[in-house]
């Protein structure tokens, strides 16, 4: 069994998923709006789905959301993650 | 009976047979927190899939409603984009829909688009027409609780509808991601010309600390257009409601 990320385009994760299926999801894969990463199976996924995001091929961590009412801005070109508050 | 198996009671009632369909999990997840969360079903699913839904990581001592509902939608000259949004909230008098939410894609197991496991592990029973009706090799949709009802503008549906069994729990339930959305919109007039407007949502219920399940009905007032019209348009007719065990 696989666990994956659904990343939307500006890296933030939308969904981690496990399929039944392991043939479901490719790594690197687009489907429709979002593109499949496979993960550890053994990540925590409400930490990844809070602090992960997808930027230069790579995992980067961003701050813990101040309040669910914040709404990520995407990673800023002076490569410090951004929150909205 | 030919093909399967059977499995019946002490009075000979079949709880089992070659005709009872199992409903098979194809994937599970959990969305982000955040208001208006959406999971995209890849168009390589199949068509008959449905989508169960719970509050993510709850806690046992509050109640919480989920707002959610399907959406596929193609648009002219482009991809079709299917999703499922979803999102939970401790139920208030405003509810912010902004907690994240664990989903199960669901299919039967003799849908037009399930291909029956062949790992050579575990067994799939066959009905006699060579459709599938349950692998061992996939989770399943255990469905608990399930009813039919007619939404029209005096009858929401509003309240419990669903207590489990003793040793059972609402706790760790999915339920059926039906319409939990707008289903009424009235506007009346509030003296003269003045309108006020009433906007009515229908939401999943999970009510942890009295171990119940039901549905929730929400209005919210705006005042309306000066002279507009008088309205009450409901969106009627009948919803399935599910609750049930993933695993």
């Amino acid at each position: 069994m696989i666990k994956v990320a659904m990343v939307k385009g500006n890296g933030e994760i939308q969904t981690i998923v496990c399929p039944s299926d392991d043939s479901l999801y490719t790594n690197g894969e687009s489907y429709g709006e979002v593109t499949a990463r496979i993960i550890p199976f053994n990540t925590d996924t409400h930490q990844a789905l809070e602090l992960w995001y997808w930027h230069n091929d790579a995992w980067q961590t961003r701050e813990q959301r101040p309040n669910h009412l914040s709404v990520w801005q995407g990673h800023n070109e002076a490569g410090l993650p951004t929150l909205k508050s | 009976m030919a093909y399967g198996f059977k499995a019946i009671n002490k009075s000979d009632f079949i709880q089992i047979d070659e005709d009872t369909v199992s409903f098979q999990i194809l994937a599970t997840g959990t969305t982000s927190s955040g208001y208006g969360q959406y999971v995209t079903i890849p168009n390589s699913y199949p068509e008959d899939i449905f989508v169960v839904v719970r509050p993510s990581n709850p806690n046992s001592s509050s109640v919480y409603v989920m707002r959610g509902y399907m959406f596929d939608y193609t648009p002219s000259g482009g991809s079709r984009i299917r999703r499922a949004y979803m999102g939970s909230s401790v139920n208030t008098t405003f509810p912010a829909f902004n907690l994240a939410s664990d989903y199960a894609i669901v299919e039967r197991a003799d849908g037009s688009g399930f291909t029956p496991p062949t790992s050579g592990y575990g067994f799939n029973v066959y009905k006699s027409n060579g459709d599938l009706s349950f692998s061992s090799e996939l989770p399943t949709y255990r469905v608990a609780a399930t009813r039919n009802y007619n939404i029209t503008a005096s009858n929401s549906g509003d309240g419990i509808w669903y207590t489990p069994p003793s040793g059972k729990n609402v706790l760790g339930m999915y339920t059926f991601l039906s319409s939990f959305d707008l289903y009424r919109v009235t506007q009346y007039s509030i003296g003269g010309n003045e309108r006020g407007s009433m906007n009515y949502y229908r939401h999943a219920l999970f009510d942890y600390p009295s171990n119940r399940f039901g549905l929730d009905v929400k209005g919210y007032y705006s005042d309306g257009p000066n002279g507009g019209a008088i309205y009450d348009y409901v969106w009627s007719g009948y919803r399935t409601e599910m609750i049930g065990d993933v695993g």
